[in-house]
C-alpha cells in the first residue's frame, strides 16, 4: 500500500521547480533531488500533458511549474493515476462489501493530497531549510 | 498507491468468516469468495500467527476469528496482511531537502489520518454494510 517511486520522483521534481525562481533543466533536478537523468524525461511527460509543468527551450531554457496552486493530488493522478483501489476491473462490485471501505481510504488520502499545494509544501521547505541551519 | 492483493483477499476472507458463527472451512471460503484455496491456505496461516484466526481441528473444523469482529480493527488486520501502514517506504538515510519536506508535511499526514481511520473500523462494522451480501 503505497506510493510508486514514480509518484514520489514527481513530487521532489515538482517540489524543487516551486522552490526555484528561474526555469531548471534536467540536470540541476538531477543534482538537487538526485533522481536518475534518465528517468526525468518520462516524470516530465505526463506532468506535462497533463498541463502541470512549461518546458522552455534555449541557453536559460528548462522547466517550470504551469501555474499556481498546483496540488500534491495533481501531481500524483498525473504521475500515477491517483490513489486508485485496483477494483475496477473487478466483476464482483455489485456486491462487494469491501469496496465502500476502500473508497473511504481512498476519499481520505486524496483529500488531504488535494488540499497540499506546491507553493505550501515550497514555503515549508524555506522554513524547514533555515531551522536547520543549512 | 496500490493496495495489494493480499489485503483485499484477506478482508474478504475474514469477512466471510466473520458472517458464520461456526468455524469455516477453507474449501467454503474458495468457492463463496472464488479465491484459490492455495492462497487461502497463506492467508489463514499469516492471520493465525497474528492472533486474528484461530484454526478449530476435528470435523466440525475450520477457521473462526480469534475475538469478536467488534474488536479487530481494519488497522490490525492491515498490519498483520501488509506489515507496517504506510504510503512511503522507509526513511533512506540520505534523504534530500525535498524529501525530507514532502515526508513530514504529505506522507506523515496521510499515513497519520490513514491510521486513524483504520483504528476506528472494525470488522463488525465492515459486516453491518456488508448484511446484504450475506443474507443473499
Amino acid at each position: 500500500m503505497q506510493l510508486s517511486t514514480k509518484g514520489r520522483y514527481s513530487l521532489e521534481a515538482m517540489l524543487f521547480l516551486a522552490s526555484s525562481p528561474e526555469a531548471k533543466n534536467g540536470t540541476e533536478i538531477h543534482q538537487a533531488t538526485g533522481i536518475p537523468f534518465g528517468y526525468l524525461e518520462q516524470l516530465m511527460i505526463p506532468l506535462k500533458r497533463a498541463g502541470l509543468v512549461a518546458s522552455t527551450r534555449g541557453a536559460r531554457g528548462g522547466y517550470t511549474l504551469a501555474r499556481k496552486g498546483i496540488t500534491c493530488g495533481e501531481v500524483i493522478s498525473a504521475s500515477e493515476g491517483g490513489l486508485k483501489i485496483p477494483c475496477g476491473k473487478c466483476k464482483r462490485n455489485e456486491e462487494c462489501l469491501t469496496e465502500s471501505f476502500w473508497h473511504e481510504m481512498e476519499t481520505l488520502l486524496s483529500r488531504i493530497a488535494d488540499s497540499i499545494t506546491m507553493e505550501r509544501l515550497a514555503s515549508d521547505l524555506a522554513l524547514m531549510v533555515k531551522g536547520m541551519g543549512i | 498507491m496500490k493496495l495489494t492483493t493480499r489485503a483485499r483477499y484477506g478482508v474478504r476472507m475474514l469477512l466471510d468468516i466473520a458472517a458464520h458463527h461456526a468455524p469455516v472451512t477453507l474449501v467454503m471460503v474458495a468457492q463463496r469468495q472464488a479465491i484459490s484455496i492455495q492462497y487461502l491456505r497463506q492467508l489463514a496461516l499469516l492471520l493465525s500467527r497474528n492472533g486474528i484466526l484461530v484454526s478449530a481441528k476435528g470435523k466440525n473444523g475450520g477457521y473462526q476469528l480469534a475475538r469478536s469482529p467488534n474488536s479487530i480493527t481494519m488497522y490490525d488486520v492491515l498490519s498483520a496482511l501488509e506489515g507496517d501502514i504506510c504510503i512511503t517506504p522507509e526513511k533512506e538515510t540520505d534523504e534530500n531537502p525535498y524529501e525530507l519536506c514532502l515526508r513530514v508535511y504529505l506522507y506523515q499526514v496521510a499515513d497519520k489520518s490513514l491510521s486513524e481511520l483504520l483504528s476506528h473500523t472494525t470488522l463488525a462494522d465492515l459486516l453491518v454494510r456488508g448484511e446484504v451480501f450475506f443474507q443473499g
